[in-house]
C-alpha cells in the first residue's frame, strides 16, 4: 500500500539487529522475552514500534541501550559523529530524578558528555523552553504534575542531541488531550532536528500519526510480526491525517494484525 | 401504584435541604495554617508544663511521696545549686562530650563502610549475617571488655558510643543503598556517567533520606548508652551524677540528672531533623 521504500542498503542503516533474542531466568521462571528479532532501523528514520503490552517492546528498546545483554544474536549500530553521544533514553517511568531541580535534571547527563556546567545551563535552559517548561527551572519534580515530568525525561534525552533517542511509551501517562499536544511538539522537533528515533508505543494512531515506519511485534515471546511504511508525507499535519482515508485503513490493518495476536495468545 | 409514586415524589413535610458551601479553613486558609500552626506549637510546650504543674500540685497536696518524687520547684532550686558549685556543667560537658565524639567516629565509619558495603551484592552476601549478628548484642553488654582493654579513661566510653551508632546507622546505610531503584542508575547508565557520577549523584541522594533516619535513631541511642556507661564506669557525667545522687541519696539531684539527660537528648534529635531538612529539600 506504501511506496514500498527500497530495500535499505548497507549505509542507510543505523541500527541493525540480527537475529536477537532474550531469555530472563530468574529462581524459579524462565521468560523467553524475544525470540530471534530481525530489524533495520535506518538512518534518520522515526521508527515506531507497536505491540501489546509484555510482547518485549521495552526489552528489546533496554538492549539497544546496552542496559541489558542480548542472550542471542547481535547487533550493530553506527555511530557517526564521535561529539555526539550514540543514544539517549526515554524511559517508560519518566525515572526524573526527585532530588535535583527540572533544571539540574537535564544538566546532568550534559555534564557527564563533556559539557561545561555553563554551557550545560544554556543547552538545559534551551530544552526546557522547547518543551514549554519555561519558568520551572528551580522547582523540584515532584511539586509538577506528571505530564511535566514526563516533558522533562524528554527534555533531558533531547539535549544531549543523540544519533539515536530510544523513546519507552514516552506519552502513555499522559491524559487525551496533552497526549495530542506531545505529540504535535514531538513531530514538530523530530522534523527540524532528524535524528534516528525508536518509539515504542501500544498506540495505533500514535505510531501512524509520527512513525516513517511501523514494526509491528507479537505476543511473547516477542517477534517482528510485519514492518509497515506510513505513506504520509512530512511535514505531517495532524489533523489532516487523522481525517484522511489512508489513516483509518492503516489503523484497520494493524488493528486486525494485533486483534491476531492478542488471541493467539 | 400510581398514588405511591406520587407520594414518593412529593416533598414531605419533614424534608429538608442540604447546602455544601466553602468552610471556615478555605474562607481563610491562611489565617488557618496560622492558628492550626499557634495550637500545635502551644501544645508541643503546654503539655509538658501542664504535667509540670499537675505534679507539683500533687506534691504540695501531698498525694505524692514527696522524698522520691521531690516537687519540680525542689528540683529547679537543686538545679540553681549545682550550677552554681560548678558540677551541673562540668557533668552536661564530660557527657555531651563523650557523645559527641562517639557519635562522629561511629557515624562516619558506618556512613564510608555502609555505602562501599551496599552498592556490591558481594559485599553485602558475605557481611551482612556477620553484622546482623553484631548488631544485635547490647552495645551496654561489651563495655566490661572495653573496660578491660581500654582501661578507664574516655577511650572506651566514646568508643562504647561509636560502636552503637556505627551499627545502626550500618544497617541503615547498607539497606537505603541497596535499596537504590534501578530506574534511577538507569539513567545513569544510559548517559554514561561514570561510576563515581553515578554515586554521587544518584545512589547518595537516593539513599539520603533513609541514611538520616538511621542517624537520628542513632543520636537517640548514643544518649542512653552513654548514660549507662557513665553510671558504672565513669566520675564525670549527667550518668555519674544520677547514680551518685543515689548512692547519696539525694532524689533532687537524680532527677536533675534525667531531665538534663533527655533535654539532650530532644536537642540531639531536633538538630538531626534540621539537618535532614536542610540536606533533603526535596522531601518537603
Ligand atoms: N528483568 C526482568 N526479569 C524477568 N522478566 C522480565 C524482566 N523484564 C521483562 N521481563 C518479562 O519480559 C516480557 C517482556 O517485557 P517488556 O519488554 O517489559 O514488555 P513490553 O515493554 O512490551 O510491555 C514480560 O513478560 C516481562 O514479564
Ligand atoms: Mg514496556
Amino acid at each position: 500500500m506504501a511506496e514500498g521504500g527500497p530495500v535499505a542498503n548497507d549505509d542507510q542503516v543505523k541500527v541493525s539487529v540480527q537475529a536477537v533474542g532474550k531469555v530472563f531466568t530468574s529462581k524459579a521462571r524462565r521468560v523467553e522475552a524475544l525470540a530471534a528479532i530481525d530489524l533495520d532501523v535506518r538512518d534518520g528514520e522515526f521508527l515506531c514500534l507497536l505491540g501489546p503490552s509484555g510482547c518485549g517492546k521495552t526489552t528489546l528498546l533496554r538492549i539497544m541501550a546496552e542496559l541489558e545483554s542480548p542472550s542471542s544474536g547481535r547487533i550493530e549500530m553506527r555511530h557517526d559523529d564521535p561529539d555526539r553521544p550514540l543514544s539517549s533514553v526515554v524511559f517508560q517511568d519518566y525515572s526524573v530524578f526527585p532530588w535535583k531541580t527540572i533544571m539540574d535534571n537535564v544538566v546532568f547527563p550534559l555534564l557527564q558528555n563533556g559539557y561545561r556546567r555553563r554551557e550545560a545551563r544554556e543547552v538545559a535552559r534551551h530544552w526546557l523552553g522547547q518543551l514549554d517548561l519555561a519558568g520551572f527551572e528551580k522547582s523540584f519534580p515532584d511539586t509538577v504534575s506528571g505530564g511535566m515530568k514526563q516533558r522533562v525525561a524528554i527534555a533531558r534525552a533531547l539535549a544531549l542531541r543523540p544519533e539515536l533517542l530510544l523513546m519507552d511509551e514516552p506519552l502513555a501517562a499522559l491524559d487525551a488531550q496533552l497526549r495530542l499536544l506531545l505529540q504535535e511538539k514531538l513531530l514538530d522537533l523530530w522534523q527540524h532536528n532528524q535524528n534516528t528515533v525508536v518509539f515504542v508505543t501500544h498506540s495505533i494512531d500514535e505510531a501512524l500519526l509520527l512513525g516513517d515506519r511501523i514494526a509491528v511485534m507479537s505476543a511473547r515471546p516477542g517477534r517482528i510480526d510485519t514492518v509497515i511504511d506510513v505513506p504520509f508525507a512530512r511535514p505531517r499535519d495532524p489533523d489532516e491525517i487523522r481525517a484522511s482515508p489512508d489513516f483509518a485503513a492503516l489503523r484497520d490493518d494493524i488493528w486486525h494484525r494485533l486483534r491476531r495476536e492478542l488471541q493467539v495468545s | 401504584m400510581t398514588a405511591d409514586l406520587s407520594q414518593t415524589r412529593a416533598p414531605s413535610a419533614a424534608a429538608t435541604s442540604k447546602v455544601i458551601v466553602p468552610s471556615a479553613r478555605e474562607r481563610d486558609p491562611r489565617g488557618y495554617a496560622r492558628r492550626r500552626r499557634l495550637l500545635e506549637r502551644g501544645l508541643a510546650v503546654g503539655v509538658p508544663i501542664a504535667l509540670i504543674a499537675l505534679w507539683q500540685g500533687l506534691a504540695s497536696a501531698g498525694v505524692a511521696e514527696s522524698q522520691y518524687f521531690p516537687p519540680p520547684l525542689e528540683i529547679a532550686s537543686s538545679w540553681g545549686e549545682l550550677v552554681s558549685q560548678g558540677v551541673y556543667f562540668e557533668s552536661v560537658l564530660a557527657s555531651v562530650q563523650r557523645i559527641a565524639l562517639g557519635y562522629l567516629f561511629g557515624t562516619l565509619a558506618a556512613l564510608v563502610i555502609g555505602f562501599a558495603i551496599g552498592s556490591s551484592k558481594l559485599a553485602r552476601s558475605a557481611l551482612e549475617p556477620t553484622i546482623a549478628a553484631l548488631y544485635t548484642v547490647p552495645k551496654l553488654a561489651v563495655l566490661p571488655l572495653l573496660l578491660l582493654v581500654f582501661g578507664l579513661g574516655e577511650t572506651s566510653k566514646i568508643l562504647l558510643v561509636a560502636l552503637t551508632c556505627f551499627f545502626v546507622v550500618l544497617i541503615n546505610t547498607i539497606d537505603s543503598v541497596a535499596g537504590v531503584s534501578t530506574k534511577y542508575t538507569d539513567v545513569g547508565r544510559s548517559c554514561k556517567a561514570s561510576r563515581w557520577a553515578v554515586l554521587w549523584h544518584i545512589t547518595l541522594p537516593a539513599a539520603l533520606p533513609q541514611t538520616l533516619t538511621g542517624m537520628r535513631i542513632a543520636s537517640g541511642m548514643a544518649v542512653i548508652v552513654i548514660v549507662g556507661a557513665e553510671f558504672v564506669a565513669a566520675d564525670t557525667g549527667l550518668g555519674f551524677l544520677v547514680w551518685n545522687s543515689w548512692n547519696l541519696g539525694v532524689p533532687e539531684y537524680m532527677f536533675v540528672g534525667i531531665v538534663s539527660i533527655s533535654l539532650i537528648g530532644v536537642i540531639a534529635t531536633a538538630l538531626l531533623r534540621l539537618v535532614e531538612r536542610l540536606l533533603t529539600p526535596w522531601n518537603r
